[in-house]
């Protein structure tokens, strides 16, 4: 089988500083890389989706998620689930943009690697409980995340 | 073994063509009382035959044109809510080349659908909409994410959207839905004319009498508030009560039409083992025999028993008496009525007006008679194919000699649910005449209804009888698709006739029940002999020989082994499925 979506490219955090200090415009784009890696690891069979949630998540990053898809009456459909499992793209991409959106803006340095790395985890697991990710998902979804941000991060 | 249920016409096909004339005929029937009335009594206009033609045709061109267009902007109504985007192949290479292989197993090229997702609705199901030429099955983004984890359940859940679009399902129920909501829209047109109208006359008096002085006692006495209010709440519960009925029936029918999706999937697998093993993983949500109602999708457990064991659907449903019973009152008093309104020649309308009027037994009895031939010939359909499935199961799953005790005691349950059907407009009509007749009248039309209610039964259970006795005949004697169809039509339009016969010349013009019994045992007589002399040419399809006596079922030709009953039998697996 062919693979979903194309990987968008992760380009090195390096590459989008100016300087020390990271771009605001290329947030966005940084953001949806590192989602798409974090999701490769997580959720790979929403990756045939990725491109379309993130399109409806960059329009409305504020409500973009299906309100109640129960209200809508399929009147011909094969059946109305009683549990759903949610999309996990859902949830990383909002709080992989939130994480790079502290990025931005800030000197990137060697100090500012060690003494932040953690507290970035920290935020970015609470965040993904806040959205009602699993504790388990939750752990793994940061670390990952984290482990891609000290990848790109500058040598 | 396990028996095809679509051998015989969908009963529910037939559910669905009345509903939509029930639908059309409902408000023309009460916009053309309501216009009628209130011009002639408040205008003092004298109405003219060309003039109600006129008002007729405005009004019955009106409601079929306001179902066509709902049903025509539900398809743009339903993408634009579910927030569906097109699906394009070059995104998803492998989903779509896994689709096309479905399509070209099981479906036309001119039935293929137009593909939709929604990417944010993680559920893991798919829906079907559209009309005849237009159709879409929309997907979640769940049943996209599945078909990387299950590519089976992804199959059963794709193949069921595909039932219904190969079973027909997608225009009907769309059609449906738009003429319920024609129905809705169209039935408070008349309550709210009738409402403003009762204000008018109300005010008119009030502003009158203080103008004039009189007595505000003397005033509020002529206003008749007690006899308005008791009119407009009759009415309303009246419109109230038909809509719920309607509606449950809408749903019931919707309903229905899931377990033949189903079912046409497990005919196209051979198997229901992938389709119950998703169903199982995928629906845990159960509602209550109350809820269900409410509901156009059945339990899953239902559905599985369905599945694993599919005699549920060749057992007559006691809903098809229902709503057979219920349509067939409704469009035979509905045309009379109507033909009343248009034609008043014959004193029938200056009889339905006066105090003394009593239930429509005698009226209009040569028209009506007409319009059963008409009505009942398309509802025995109905009714014959859930009895002829049923005798089915009962010769080649039970094994009976003719038919099971389980039939007969159907033939009695069915009868009076029918009985009860065809009672219920009278009975739900009871609350708008409320405040026109005494209530000793009333209480006596109620006592004439419930008393109507076994002989009706009666009437028709002589018909339903007559209809199983030969069927169970005809079905031994079909030893093809297009010889069962046939056998079915003969047997469903005769019966129609005695029961027309038996209730219109028999009951209402000669007033004499044993001529039932005797119309029965000539219509018996008749069909009797007409299958004997038939017998002299039953030949295998395969061999052409002769086929010996029919006393016992022969599942294959004694002379060539050639499988007679492959139309009725599917050659897979057998009843009851693990």
């Amino acid at each position: 089988m062919t693979t979903a979506a194309e990987a968008p490219k992760l380009a090195k955090l390096t590459e989008i500083t100016e300087g020390d200090v990271c771009m605001e415009k290329d947030a966005e784009e940084l953001a949806s890389s590192l989602s798409y890696e974090v999701i490769k690891e997580l959720a790979p069979d929403e990756l045939d989706l990725f491109e379309d949630i993130k399109e409806e998540f960059l329009r409305n990053p504020d409500g973009f998620s299906e309100k109640d898809p129960k209200k809508r009456k399929k009147m011909l459909g094969f059946a109305v689930p009683g549990l759903v499992e949610g999309f996990i793209t859902v949830i990383v991409l909002p709080v992989v943009l939130d994480v790079v959106k502290k990025i931005v803006g800030k000197k990137i340095g060697e100090k500012t690697r060690r003494n932040r790395i953690r507290k970035l985890r920290d935020e970015a697991y609470n965040a993904a409980i806040s959205l009602e990710m699993d504790e388990e998902k939750a752990a793994l979804m940061a670390d990952s995340l984290i482990g891609k941000l000290v990848q790109i991060g500058p040598e | 073994m396990r028996l095809n249920p679509f051998v015989y016409v969908p009963e529910t096909d037939i559910r669905f063509y009345l509903l939509v004339l029930i639908g059309i005929m409902v408000p023309s029937f009460w916009a053309l009382i309501f216009g009628i009335i209130i011009s002639s009594v408040v205008v003092q206009l004298q109405i003219t035959f060309l003039l109600r033609l006129l008002i007729m045709g405005l009004i019955v061109s009106f409601v079929p044109l306001l179902i066509y267009w709902n049903y025509r902007r539900f398809p743009k109504k339903i993408t634009k809510q579910s927030r569906l985007r097109e699906f394009d192949p070059e995104k998803f290479p492998d989903h779509s080349e896994y689709i096309d292989r479905l399509y070209g197993g099981y479906m036309p090229t001119a039935k293929r659908p137009e593909l939709m997702y929604q990417p944010l609705d993680p559920s893991e199901s798919a829906f079907t909409f559209g009309t005849r030429n237009h159709l879409t099955i929309g997907m979640s983004g769940g049943l996209i994410r599945k078909f990387r984890r299950s590519v089976d359940g992804f199959k059963s859940i794709f193949l069921h959207e595909m039932g219904h679009l190969v079973n027909g399902d997608v225009e009907k129920t769309y059609l449906v839905v738009s003429t319920w909501r024609s129905l809705f829209l169209t039935l408070s047109i008349p309550l709210g004319v009738f409402l403003l109208y009762l204000a008018y006359l109300t005010l008119r008096i009030f502003f009158s009498g203080v103008l004039a002085g009189y007595d505000m006692d003397y005033i509020i006495e002529s206003m008749n508030l007690g006899q308005g209010s008791l009119l407009l709440g009759g009415i309303a519960l009246y419109l109230l009560i038909f809509l719920a009925i309607v509606y449950v029936l809408r749903n019931q029918i919707i309903r229905l039409r899931e377990f033949y999706a189903d079912a046409r999937v497990l005919e196209w697998e051979e198997s229901s083992e992938e389709i119950v093993k998703t169903l199982q993983e995928t629906g845990t949500e159960q509602h209550s025999k109350f809820e269900i109602l409410t509901k156009f999708h059945p339990n899953v457990n239902e559905r599985v028993q369905v599945l694993k064991d599919n005699s549920k659907l060749l057992t007559p449903s006691l809903w098809v008496a229902f709503a057979s019973g219920f349509f067939y009152v409704i469009i035979e008093f509905l045309s009379s009525f109507l033909k009343t309104l248009i034609l008043p020649i014959s004193g029938e309308w200056t009889a339905l007006t006066s105090a003394e009027y009593q239930p429509s037994v005698e009226l209009n009895i040569a028209f009506r008679a007409f319009i059963s031939i008409l009505v009942f010939t398309v509802l025995m359909l109905a009714i014959s194919s859930s009895f002829h499935k049923s005798i089915l199961k009962d010769i080649f799953a039970n094994n009976a000699r003719y038919f099971s005790t389980a039939t007969m005691l159907n033939v009695i349950k069915f009868s009076l649910v029918f009985s009860f059907g065809w009672l219920t407009y009278h009975i739900i009509s009871f609350p708008q005449v409320l405040s026109l007749y005494e209530a000793g009248v009333l209480m006596g039309q109620l006592i004439d209804i419930a008393k109507a209610w076994i002989p009706h039964a009666v009437y028709f259970a002589v018909a339903l009888i007559y209809l199983i006795i030969f069927a169970s005949m005809l079905i031994r004697r079909s030893f093809s698709k297009e010889e069962a169809v046939k056998n079915f039509l003969i047997i469903s339009v005769s019966s129609s006739l005695l029961y027309v016969v038996n209730r219109f010349a028999a009951i209402e013009v000669l007033h004499n029940r044993l001529l039932l019994i005797v119309f029965f045992l000539a219509a018996s007589v008749l069909t009797y002999a007409f299958i004997r002399v038939r017998d002299g040419k039953l030949r295998c399809p395969n061999c052409n020989s002769r086929m010996p006596g029919l006393s016992e079922v022969n599942l294959n030709c004694p002379n060539c082994h050639h499988d007679l009953y492959s139309w009725a039998i599917y050659p897979f697996s057998k009843n009851t499925v693990s």
